[in-house]
């Protein structure tokens, strides 16, 4: 059964010197991963150090994303949800 | 055997092994207390709660849910739960969390015990799945955790890392709040205890006290928890509302120092001895607590 797609914004942070991003053919192995992934778009920062790509998966879809994006660069992203959850706890006011 | 009917949630029979006075004199804001529910305790909690489906609590919680995801491939990820996606992310393997379900049957009884504000006491439930559990952390709130199906195992420290901490806190993140901050500048981190939690166990653990936790199984937990009311803020609300009528009160701050003229204009040593009339009289102080629990918002 299909699931309920939202939107994500996935953040990968490459560490400095990292060997992935210094590969003379990391830009194309990079593009040909998102369009893999369905990305919707990709804003590279700090020379392509610190990755934040937009995507579309069902819950169920987020660790099989995470691990392609584990095994061609090595780091765990972190999703960051369109809508920012409620505060951890309790009642606000106060 | 007589078997015992439950229709409420009684805190004196479930405090029964440490007694409620002791509960009051020894734990309470002060340190941990583990304690056994009797078997029809534990019924009534379920039946009040009702079916453990991750996509009716979702419906229900009032503060929204939250699935929390950290597994080989994905970094500590929190994403917000809707009736639609909850069933997906209990099958994604993550820690699903439901803030404020209403069970009055629970939440009023405890608020009663207490003497505390209902509106104050909130119903949570967690769900989280095998291998799953929570980093080092202390809460803000005084909770009441009682494992409702499978097990998990709590480090607990022995006593409040910052006593009556006013905001929870992640250890090792460096996102402090302004109020909590110098608590935590001298604070140290108390020797920790095992507790294994099985259903039919309740676990009261102080705001302020550091835990963490692990389910080696698929585990439901329902944590009643008091957002505290502090004394300062009956008292500033109450004295709020009973001295902003006063034109006088309402004055502006004027002759604390400034020209000889100005300083006539002075009214607060007359302020101050009305408020220390004010606050010895027990009529007064008595309308000031209840001008506080009757706010919509206490």
């Amino acid at each position: 059964m299909a699931g309920e797609a939202m939107r994500l914004l996935m953040k990968i942070v490459l560490p400095a010197g990292s060997p992935v991003l210094a590969a003379p053919d990391f830009e194309a192995q990079w593009r040909a991963l998102l369009k893999r992934l369905g990305a919707l778009a990709a804003y590279p920062k700090e020379q392509g150090r610190l990755q934040y790509v937009l995507i579309e998966a069902d819950p169920r879809q987020i660790t099989p994303i995470a691990e392609a994006v584990f095994r061609f660069a090595g780091v765990k992203p972190e999703f960051l949800p369109e809508i920012a959850p409620p505060p951890y706890y309790g009642l606000r006011g106060y | 055997m007589t078997a015992v009917m439950t229709d409420s949630l009684d805190m004196r029979r479930l405090l029964a092994p440490v007694g409620a006075d002791r509960f009051f004199a020894e734990h309470w804001q002060a340190r941990m207390a583990l304690l056994p529910l009797a078997a029809e305790d534990l019924a009534f909690i379920r039946t009040t709660v009702g079916p453990l489906d991750p996509a009716r609590l979702a419906g229900m919680a009032r503060e929204g849910s939250q699935a929390w995801l950290a597994n080989e491939f994905v970094a500590h990820s929190v994403f917000p739960v809707d009736p639609q996606n909850a069933a997906q992310f209990h099958d994604a393997g993550a820690t699903l969390y439901f803030v404020n379900v209403p069970l009055p049957a629970l939440t009023d009884s405890l608020a009663h015990f207490l003497g505390a504000p209902r509106r104050k006491v909130i119903a949570s439930l967690f769900f989280t799945p095998a291998g799953g559990g929570a980093v080092p952390h202390f809460d803000k709130n005084e909770n009441f955790t009682i494992q409702l199906t499978g097990a998990k195992r709590w480090q607990v420290g022995e006593a409040p890392m910052v006593p009556a901490a006013p905001d929870s806190y992640t250890l090792g993140s460096t996102a402090i709040t302004p109020a909590l901050a110098p608590l935590l500048a001298g604070a140290g981190r108390p020797p920790e205890r095992t507790v294994d939690l099985a259903p039919g166990t309740l676990l009261y653990v102080p705001r302020g006290t550091v835990h963490h936790t692990g389910a080696g199984e698929p585990s439901w937990s329902l944590n009643l928890s008091y957002c505290p009311s502090t004394w300062l803020d009956l008292l500033r609300a109450g004295l709020t509302q009973r001295l902003a009528a006063s034109p006088r009160w309402r004055g502006i701050v004027t002759g604390v120092g400034g020209d000889p003229a100005a300083q006539g204009a002075n009214r607060l040593p007359e302020l101050l001895a009305e408020l220390r009339a004010l606050l010895d009289d027990p009529k007064e102080a008595e309308a000031l607590t209840r001008a506080f629990f009757d706010r919509p918002d206490a």
